[in-house]
Order: structure tokens, then C-alpha cells, then sequence
């Protein structure tokens, strides 16, 4: 089986799980807080930071509980932020939470099929929506 | 004959006192410029440079916390950033299927207490991802013993795997 399927399907297994641990009403952490972290009055070395310990520390979480979102020797964290910001520069990505915009960005960074990516976040799409429904 | 080169001379003063406005204004703005990237430059020198120089983990830890503290920006902004910083750790955890807290105590409570544990400098090592495992065990009641224990664990286990440099 291709590596890039194993790391879709894998995903979607996470988010099996996921959707059987948190209440429907949970709000995640996704791109409507994060494109705020632009519009507030801060120095653009200091949003550029704050963006960048809010990765690390997602990044961190996901090595900790056992399934890496990107590489677990990644250390330049910044490199993700533009892909990040281009990614919810769309409004029609706003309500996907960051953990799969990171993981979004991985994939690209990795070369996976723009296919395969838009397959993944449909999957992701679908089961969000799944989930409110269930509230 | 004797007014008219008198009105162009005070014309030519004019247009040179004008040009002479006009050169200030562009230098002092081209200087004003130039300063505040200085400035800019060397207060991104000195942030990154604490923060990589005094850190022994590649991961969000105590240094990274402490940080939040030092930007300029109000005291809820930070409290805000640092309440973040948790419920991606929790989000990314349960997405995961491993849950890093099971309790559904207030953040507010965890920050406090993660506040506190990293103002001790020999806690700073700590991922903010183990910070907030102790944070909830000591909101469940646990004795400070057992926290410290667990904290022990931690630190003994992540050096042992190279995690956090000597």
C-alpha cells in the first residue's frame, strides 16, 4: 500500500476516535482563532512567535500521545505558518481546527497529491459536520 | 526692472526654502525608518537569542511559557495565549485517542498552577504537555509528593532518551 494512503487512512482513524471522546459542544481551536492572531496590534516578530509556540505545542501533544501530526524531528516551525495562513486564507476552511491544517501542511510539505489531500480533507470535513449534528 | 528682480529673488528664496523643507522632511523620515528596523532587528536578536540559548528541550516547555510572559502585549492577552497553548495540547491529545487530562477542570486553574511551577527555574525543562498532567493531578487532590514523583519520572525518562540536553 502507498505510504501517502497508509497516512490518510491512519488519519481517519484518529478522527473515529476523536469524534467518540469530545461533546458536540466543543469548540475547536481552528482557522476563525487563528486569522485573528493577524488582526490584533502586535508586532509581526511577536505574531510570527506567538503562531509558532501554538504549533510547537500541538505539535508536541500529538508526539507525547503517541501519533506524530509531521515529523517528530521537525524543528523549524515556521516554515508552516505561510502554508497555514494561505490555508485559511479560504473562508471555506475556517471551521477545520488547526491539528488538520498542520497536518494539511505536512502533507504538502511532504509532496502528497493535492488528490489525496482534498480526499483527506473532505473525510475531515464530513466528519466535523457529523459531529455537530450529533449535539 | 528693479521690483521684478527683486520679486525673483525673493521666488528663488522660496523655492530653495521649499527644497530645503522638503529634503528635511525626506532624511528625517529616511533616518526614522532606518532607526526603527534597527531597533526592531535588535529586539527580535535579543528575543530569539534568550529563548534559544536558555532552552534544553526542543519541545514547548517552561522557557517557551515564561516567554508569553515577557511580550508586550496586556496581562489577559498573555493569560489568553497561555490558556490556548493548553486546549491545543488537550485538542491534539484527544484527537489522538489519548487524552492527556480526564478531567474537566477550568484552564484558568491549570494556568495558575503551571504559572507557579515553572517560576522555579529547575522546572523549566518540563514540557508544557507533562506541566499540565501535574497541573491536573494536584486539581484532583494528589499530594505534592506524588506530583513531585511524577515530575521525577518525567525529567529522568526524557533525558534518559536524549530529549533534554545536560
Amino acid at each position: 500500500m502507498k505510504r501517502s494512503y497508509k497516512i490518510v487512512i491512519s488519519s481517519l482513524l484518529c478522527l473515529l476516535v476523536f469524534s467518540t471522546t469530545l461533546n458536540a459542544q466543543y469548540k475547536f481551536y481552528t482557522g476563525r482563532d487563528w486569522v485573528k492572531i493577524d488582526g490584533k496590534p502586535y508586532s509581526k516578530i511577536v505574531k510570527m512567535r506567538m503562531k509558532s509556540i501554538i504549533l510547537i505545542s500541538i505539535h508536541d501533544a500529538s508526539i507525547f500521545s503517541g501519533t506524530p501530526i509531521i515529523s517528530p524531528d521537525e524543528k523549524n516551525f515556521e516554515q508552516y505558518i505561510p502554508i497555514i495562513d494561505n490555508f485559511y486564507s479560504k473562508t471555506d476552511n475556517w471551521d477545520l481546527p488547526l491539528y488538520f491544517a498542520l497536518k494539511i501542511a505536512g502533507m504538502k510539505k511532504r509532496g502528497i497529491p493535492e488528490m489525496q489531500i482534498n480526499v483527506y480533507k473532505t473525510a475531515v470535513q464530513k466528519k466535523l459536520a457529523q459531529f455537530k449534528r450529533k449535539g | 526692472m528693479y521690483n521684478g528682480s527683486n520679486e525673483e529673488t525673493l521666488n528663488t528664496k522660496w523655492i530653495i526654502l521649499v527644497l530645503v523643507l522638503a529634503l528635511g522632511i525626506m532624511s528625517f523620515s529616511i533616518m526614522a525608518k532606518l532607526i526603527s528596523k534597527t531597533t526592531y532587528k535588535r529586539h527580535t536578536a535579543s528575543m530569539s537569542s534568550e529563548w534559544i540559548t536558555e532552552k534544553k528541550t526542543r519541545f514547548a516547555d517552561g522557557y517557551d511559557w515564561n516567554a508569553v510572559e515577557k511580550l508586550s502585549m496586556p496581562k489577559m492577552e498573555k493569560s489568553y495565549i497561555k490558556g490556548t497553548l493548553l486546549k491545543l495540547t488537550i485538542e491534539a491529545s484527544i484527537i489522538n485517542g489519548n487524552p492527556v487530562i480526564k478531567s474537566g477542570a477550568k484552564l484558568g486553574v491549570f494556568v495558575k498552577f503551571i504559572d507557579n511551577l515553572y517560576k522555579n527555574p529547575s522546572n523549566r525543562d518540563i514540557p508544557i504537555y507533562f506541566a499540565l498532567k501535574m497541573a491536573e493531578m494536584n486539581a484532583k487532590g494528589s499530594s505534592s509528593r506524588a506530583v513531585e514523583g511524577y515530575k521525577a519520572l518525567v525529567m529522568r525518562k526524557l533525558k534518559n532518551l536524549g530529549l533534554i540536553r545536560p
